[in-house]
């Protein structure tokens, strides 16, 4: 029952794009976040094994939109005529591979490149915030562009371990609370830096302490499950060979809780589907069981389908198999 | 995205009603329409431009770009009021100066009452507590009959945290930013505050990360850390005198005795009894002309700069320290060894570290000196390894508390059967024990092994899952 569901996904992620839901506020005030969105919504379609579904004309559209959103400065902004921001210049990365269509990547590389403080970290934009989310937006966009010598890989490396707290967990800047979104972040970083060396057990452990009684996992101690951390936390799970430190079965059943009988999936079970959770609760379950499910398997590290990485050179050697 | 938003139920609405959210989705799109024209110099900049962008920030609070161009404006604004400021030294121009400031602040806290959790809001209030700042220097500059009184943003902003910690204790943005706020001013009084948020909810992990990182910040504060070490008896990565130590961790005691079933607080009262555990040399493995084999009771690393070798009284050159696990492989130029000297140093205290914060990967650097004098003979080698006076009686008091923790963790068992908690948290704790015995007599540990290997079978009763095969596995290694 639950498994035939997974087929309403598509023509809910399909309609995201058609003429604006009207019936929603939400829609106009998410105008920021467009590029993020394309690329959410191509990417649970790719994982449905669905893009040749999206007609070459609406791909040949979505590609010229978003060139369109580059800026002057290299970066691109969350749509066209924003300002530029490093996440909004990762997404545009990943969603022009899944698209098939080239941006200006020098361009792109140099201004993600130019983020990079003196202590290894990244900044945002100009105006200076911090985030281990940069330090990935970072090293993922360049190693995908090949051109990763452009930055200091030590230095972001040791940044991000000074992110690491007594509970054996990371958080988005030294000194933070340890978070499970920020877990992916930190250990996908480390990942692609090649310096795995923290006490990979103890984060693990802390990993199988956020799983729930209903298989969900949350986010940190005493908060609650919600699908998105399937995602961000077993994904590292995988980076570190450790997926059998939580009850995988739970995971997927909760995850399969989360969907919505008219297509989409929600952060818990019974709550509104959007695009995000969508994709997030595909990717995981294409980790968790992608064959049972007919899933296109999503690149933990890289967070794109597999099949389109074997095509990127910047990416071969970090490929899990 | 959304998160916890619960289904609508099926909204029937009127053809009215679908008309107006149109309309009104319609203005949002013209009105950055026209922001991005403004933006871009494509129109002309709106007379009020603060006017402007507050009108754009209210409409779409998300909006990042929305934040930069006010950034821009009130940047402008800054300069120039500044400029005259520092040339007139006029009360009007001061005045109007402050205003702008504290109607940013009102701003950002009306818009952050909808949105507390907004990365772009917050990174817009640090930015204007660093301007705020700024303006303060410069009217310090032209104060010299103090006719002025300084902003001093940071008073209020210690304040705005508080109340938007009382409405939401875990939003790790207020966390965060308060946290910024005391690693640039001296106001935080961040022992106080941890302690008045966990003594308000035990359960308030985030109250316990902070209270951690506090606790290990004050390395350049201790003038004279080897006389510390013998008064206070400070041994290991906390910088707290055992004293306090002990009242702390009661603390933390009766936080578990109230919510045995929550996790958080065995977290982190394993991380207060685990990380003043020492770290030191427990056996010479191996000895040749060319390398010798240290066993040290724990995994170290980083420990590179940790030894000294002189054979009869001459130091040796180390060629290389190959580090695995508990075992270090120091080497040396060849030569006839007879008499051996091994010196052990703790990088941190006799550098006197000028480190606040020492890196979990560096902990091993907190070794227990000791001086090791190895007799090589016909049969093999002999030696002895002299632990530094001060920090032996050290390790035995750091082994009388592990043992109270120990006493007090089992309590908690004989009160709760069937919970997992205290189980786990034993068995984390016996293994400190088992490292600090080895320090003091390995012949002891077939004990702990044991007293372990049967709190493991029991854990495997109540939930066999990985966590339980995992400690099981460590403890059945030996």
């Amino acid at each position: 029952m639950l498994q035939q569901q997974l087929v309403n996904h598509l023509p809910y992620l399909m309609a995201l794009d058609k003429s604006k839901d009207i019936e929603s506020i939400g829609y106009y005030l998410s105008e920021h976040l467009k590029v993020a969105g394309g690329y959410w919504t191509i990417n649970a379609i790719a994982c449905l094994n669905k893009i040749d579904q999206i007609s070459e004309e609406k791909k040949q559209q979505l590609s010229k939109w978003l060139k369109e959103c580059q800026n002057q400065d290299g970066g691109f902004g969350g749509n066209t005529n924003h300002d530029s921001h490093i996440t909004n210049t990762h997404y545009a990365i990943l969603l022009s591979f899944l698209l098939g269509c080239e941006l200006d990547y020098e361009a792109a590389a140099k201004y993600v490149a130019a983020r990079q403080r003196k202590d290894g970290s990244f900044e945002g934009d100009q105006w200076g915030e911090v985030d281990a989310r940069f330090s990935y937006c970072g090293l993922s966009s360049l190693t995908l562009l090949n051109k990763r010598d452009l930055i200091d890989v030590k230095k972001a490396a040791s940044y991000i371990k000074k992110c690491r707290n007594f509970d054996g967990s990371f958080g988005g800047i030294p000194d933070a609370e340890s978070h499970g979104a920020y877990v992916f972040c930190c250990v996908g970083t480390l990942y692609l830096c090649e310096d795995l060396s923290f006490n990979i057990d103890e984060l693990a452990m802390w990993i199988h302490e956020r799983q729930t009684s209903k298989g969900g996992l949350n986010g940190r101690p005493e908060k609650l499950a919600d699908v998105c951390y399937s995602w961000w936390m077993y994904s590292a799970l995988c980076l570190l060979k450790r997926e059998q430190w939580i009850n995988q079965q739970a995971l997927e059943n909760y995850i399969l809780e989360c969907q919505d009988n008219d297509g989409g999936i929600a952060d818990r079970p019974n709550n509104q589907p959007d695009v995000f959770h969508t994709f997030f609760g595909l990717a995981a379950l294409s980790l968790l069981n992608g064959q049972k499910y007919q899933l296109n398997p999503i690149d933990p590290a890289f967070a794109l389908p597999k099949s389109i990485l074997i095509n990127i050179p910047g990416a071969s050697r970090f490929i899990q198999s | 995205m959304m998160h916890g938003q619960s289904k609508l139920k099926a909204e029937i609405l009127s053809e009215e009603e679908i008309k107006l959210r149109a309309e009104k989705g319609q203005q949002i799109l013209d009105s950055l329409d026209y922001f991005f024209k403004v933006r871009k110099n494509q129109v002309n900049q709106p007379e009020d431009q603060l006017a402007f962008s507050e009108l754009m920030a209210k409409l779409c609070p998300e909006i990042a770009t929305i934040y930069n161009y006010r950034r821009e404006v009130l940047q402008t604004k800054f300069d120039h009021l500044g400029g005259l400021l520092s040339e007139s030294k006029n009360i009007d121009i001061y005045k109007q100066l402050v205003k702008l400031i504290q109607s940013e602040f009102m701003l950002i806290t009306i818009l952050l009452k909808q949105h507390p959790k907004s990365y772009t809001l917050w990174t817009h209030r640090q930015w204007m507590v660093l301007r705020s700042q700024e303006i303060d220097q410069l009217i310090s500059q032209i104060n010299q009959e103090n006719q002025f009184k300084l902003i001093e943003a940071i008073k209020q902003e210690y304040e705005l945290c508080s109340k938007m910690l009382d409405r939401d204790e875990r939003n790790f943005h207020v966390w965060n930013y308060r946290n910024w706020l005391s690693s640039i001013s001296a106001f935080g009084k961040e022992d106080e505050f941890t302690k008045k948020k966990i003594e308000q909810n035990f359960s308030n992990f985030s109250a316990y990360h902070f209270r951690s990182k506090y606790f290990m910040k004050n390395y350049n504060q201790s003038e004279n850390i080897i006389e510390r070490i013998k008064t206070e008896q400070i041994l290991g990565l906390l910088p707290l005198p055992f004293e306090r130590l002990k009242q702390e961790t009661e603390l933390i005691q009766q936080a578990i005795y109230i919510q045995p079933k929550e996790h958080g607080v065995y977290l982190y009262h394993r991380w207060l009894v685990g990380v003043v555990q020492p770290f030191g040399v427990t056996k010479i493995e191996k000895v040749q002309n060319n390398s010798i084999q240290l066993q040290f009771n724990r995994p170290v690393t980083n420990v590179e700069n940790s030894f000294e070798i002189f054979n009869q009284e001459n130091v040796l050159k180390i060629i290389n320290i190959k580090v695995e696990g508990i075992r270090v492989i120091i080497s040396f130029e060849e030569q006839q060894i007879t008499n051996l000297k091994i010196k052990i140093h703790n990088q941190i205290y006799e550098n006197q570290s000028k480190e606040t914060i020492i890196s979990e990967d560096e902990s091993s650097k907190f070794m227990v000196p000791s001086e090791i004098n190895l007799t090589k003979n016909n049969d093999g080698f002999t030696y002895t390894n002299t632990i530094q006076q001060e920090f032996q009686n050290a390790i035995n008091e750091i082994h009388k508390y592990l043992e109270e923790n120990i006493d007090f963790i089992k309590q908690v068992i004989e009160e709760e059967r069937e919970n997992r908690f205290p189980y786990i948290q034993v068995l984390y704790l016996l293994q400190f024990k088992l490292r600090t015995q080895k320090l003091i007599d390995e012949s002891k540990t077939n004990a702990i092994i044991k007293e372990a290997l049967q709190h493991c079978e029991q854990l495997k009763k109540i939930q066999n899952d990985h966590q339980a095969q995992f400690l099981y596995e460590f403890w059945s290694q030996f």
